[in-house]
């Protein structure tokens, strides 16, 4: 029978990859958006790598999205099946690589929603494409951390040790808010979030400058 | 010469930099593989007090241990010395470290190794076995005697203490030496620890490594797991003609789990004595103090022998300690010694307390409200903004 650590391996492997590429991918989206608003003209062969590296991009990140999700899921099972339940338990560091990995996989289930709700649209404007994209880099950051802790929790230690030891980042002890702190983030996010929501939808209700939608932000050119 | 040529080059030129770089930065020392030797000389109980200088190690392999640090001379190394006498395992490990161990809660560092069979390679793995000194995690403060554990991360304390011995930090300045000296069965009969086979043949990995910079430790720069050295320890196949022979026999096991406040009640079976008392000391005390063991008038058999089973209790301790006692029988066939050492520690914490567990399940709640928040306001934000622009 084969070893569910090797099985566990291989998942971790699969999601790593996904999402990495999602991540690339938004980075090459940006990059070469950039280029088309700004520079374009300035070298045809760099407008054309940009056009095809924004057209390319921006559905293989959705994809590597969707994969790297579901291959994250697996992981999960994986990673259950592949180490004894007491020690999963006992381990300061797998809660915190639990804590971690939940975060970066809300936000990366957050991006795919975003994603398929309002489709290539969300690229269209500067400001919903870098809230995407800082969705996914901001997982994908999220993700190296947690790999980072899985090296740990494997006794292989991780080439972040250097980068986590200089800012003082300890992947042992377990990382816990106090109380206090834990209850007012419950409460206070949604709740920033809901007042948000209404602003939001107050503005909507209100015309816009001169009358006309927009309020001055810049079209893409592509 | 064309330029997709000089691309090429110059892309080879740059990975071999990088290679070159990377290979520069941590040379890794070499790991080991030795056979431990069988030698009929024990080290004595009194001499596993991490003073290097007490002993008999002058028969043992002295061999440079790597250590998982990976750090640069001379903290990347401690010089090894092993030998086993067919039922006990003797270490002894000499470094550097660049702290001294002042306090738990000031500058410290621990020594740790981990013992795995020959089928688990790395650190931390399932059915690995540990000892760890000066962890602040396990111990509160000098004398710094092993603490033994399991393979897990962070490990964790066995129920059944296998370990004797102590570890000693001297020095004025950076680098501070260290000893850590202590001894094991090779087969402990414990299903924590790992059985040594003295076949001469079965394998076992040994990491070693040191840490004054992270968990369990502070105030130095050591992080305890940068490399891993797949070293390699045999056994020798041991000698019993060389040992010497008795005719009083002693059999007994040491007692398991005895609390600070506990009286320690041990019992032994004794072939061809009739009297007995046992020595004893603390981690503390210079002098032994004397205990009769009282003949319970229980025939026992002995493979054809008729052995008899003698009792006595220690006293209770008043805090975490380890406790070296030797059991000494007499008859008019001769005398024998034989010592022993029962570990005196608090009970194990079983990982993560429940009131933990709570602060860290509100803390989970907390970080995922968080995380929803934010996506719900830029869900939100991305529908407002795209209305806007009639699209």
């Amino acid at each position: 029978m084969v070893d569910p650590r090797v099985i566990h391996s291989i998942t971790i492997e699969a999601c790593t990859g996904f999402l990495l590429l999602a991540g690339a991918a938004v980075v090459v989206k940006i990059v070469s958006d950039w280029w088309l608003r700004n520079l374009r003209g300035r070298s045809s062969r760099l407008d054309r790598w940009a056009i095809s590296a924004s057209k390319f991009a921006e559905p293989a990140s959705y994809f590597a999205l969707i994969a790297g999700v579901i291959a994250t899921f697996v992981s999960m099972v994986t990673g259950s099946l592949a180490w004894p339940a007491s020690q999963l338990v006992a381990s300061e560091t797998v809660h915190n690589k639990i804590l971690v990995t939940s975060v970066s996989q809300t936000l990366f289930i957050g991006a795919i929603v975003l994603r398929a709700r309002y489709r290539f649209e969300v690229w269209m404007s500067r400001g919903t494409g870098l809230s995407y994209a800082s969705l996914v880099l901001t997982g994908d950051a999220l993700m190296t951390l947690q790999n980072s802790i899985a090296g740990h929790l494997a006794g292989k230690g991780s080439l972040l040790d250097d980068v986590l030891h200089t800012l003082e980042i300890n992947t042992h002890p377990m990382w816990v808010y106090p109380a206090w702190a834990s209850l007012l983030i419950l409460v206070a996010f949604p709740v920033a979030a809901a007042v948000v929501g209404l602003l939001l939808r107050r503005g909507r209700a209100a015309p816009g400058p001169g009358g006309a939608p927009g309020g001055g932000e810049s079209k893409p050119s592509a | 010469m064309r330029p997709a040529l000089l691309r090429l080059g110059a892309l080879a030129l740059a990975v071999a930099a990088i290679l070159l770089g990377v290979l520069a930065v941590r040379a890794p020392a070499a790991p080991v593989s030795v056979t431990v030797p069988f030698k009929p000389t024990p080290v004595a109980d009194a001499d596993l007090d991490g003073d290097p200088a007490t002993g008999a190690w002058s028969d043992a392999l002295v061999v440079q241990l790597p250590l998982e640090n990976g750090a640069a001379s001379p903290y990347g190394s401690v010089t090894m010395y092993a030998k086993q006498d067919g039922t006990h395992l003797y270490l002894r490990m000499d470094g550097k470290v660049d702290v001294p161990w002042a306090s738990a809660a000031g500058n410290h560092f621990w020594f740790g190794v981990l013992l795995s069979p020959a089928s688990v390679t790395g650190h931390h793995q399932d059915g690995q076995d540990g000892v760890f000194f000066g962890d602040s995690s396990f111990t509160s403060g000098p004398p710094l005697f092993p603490v033994d554990t399991n393979g897990a991360k962070p490990p964790l304390v066995d129920a059944s203490q296998d370990d004797l011995g102590e570890m000693r930090a001297t020095g004025a300045s950076a680098p501070y030496d260290f000893t850590a000296e202590w001894k094991r069965k090779l087969d402990t009969g414990d299903p924590g620890d790992v059985a040594f086979a003295a076949d001469g043949t079965t394998g076992y990995y040994v990491y070693a490594t040191t840490d004054s910079g992270g968990g369990g430790s502070g105030g130095g720069a050591l992080s305890h797991n940068a490399v891993t050295n797949d070293n390699v320890v045999r056994f020798e196949v041991p000698r019993p003609e060389e040992l010497p022979s008795y005719s009083v026999k002693i059999v007994h096991e040491a007692p398991q789990g005895v609390t600070p406040g506990m009286q320690a009640y041990l019992t032994a079976v004794l072939t061809n004595a009739t009297a007995a008392e046992i020595t004893w000391h603390n981690g503390t005390m210079t002098t032994d103090l004397r205990a009769p063991m009282t003949n319970l008038s229980e025939p026992v058999d002995q493979s054809g022998q008729t052995g008899w089973r003698f009792a006595a209790y220690l006293p209770a301790q008043p805090a975490p300690t380890q406790v070296r006692y030797a059991i000494n029988a007499s008859g008019p066939q001769g005398f024998r010694a034989e010592s022993y050492f029962y570990t005196v520690a608090e009970p194990a914490a079983a990982g993560i307390t429940p009131e933990q567990q709570e602060t860290w399940i509100l803390s989970l709640a907390a970080s995922m409200s968080m995380a929803v928040s934010v996506v719900a306001v830029l869900y939100m934000y991305t529908g407002r903004r795209l209305r806007r622009e009639g699209r």
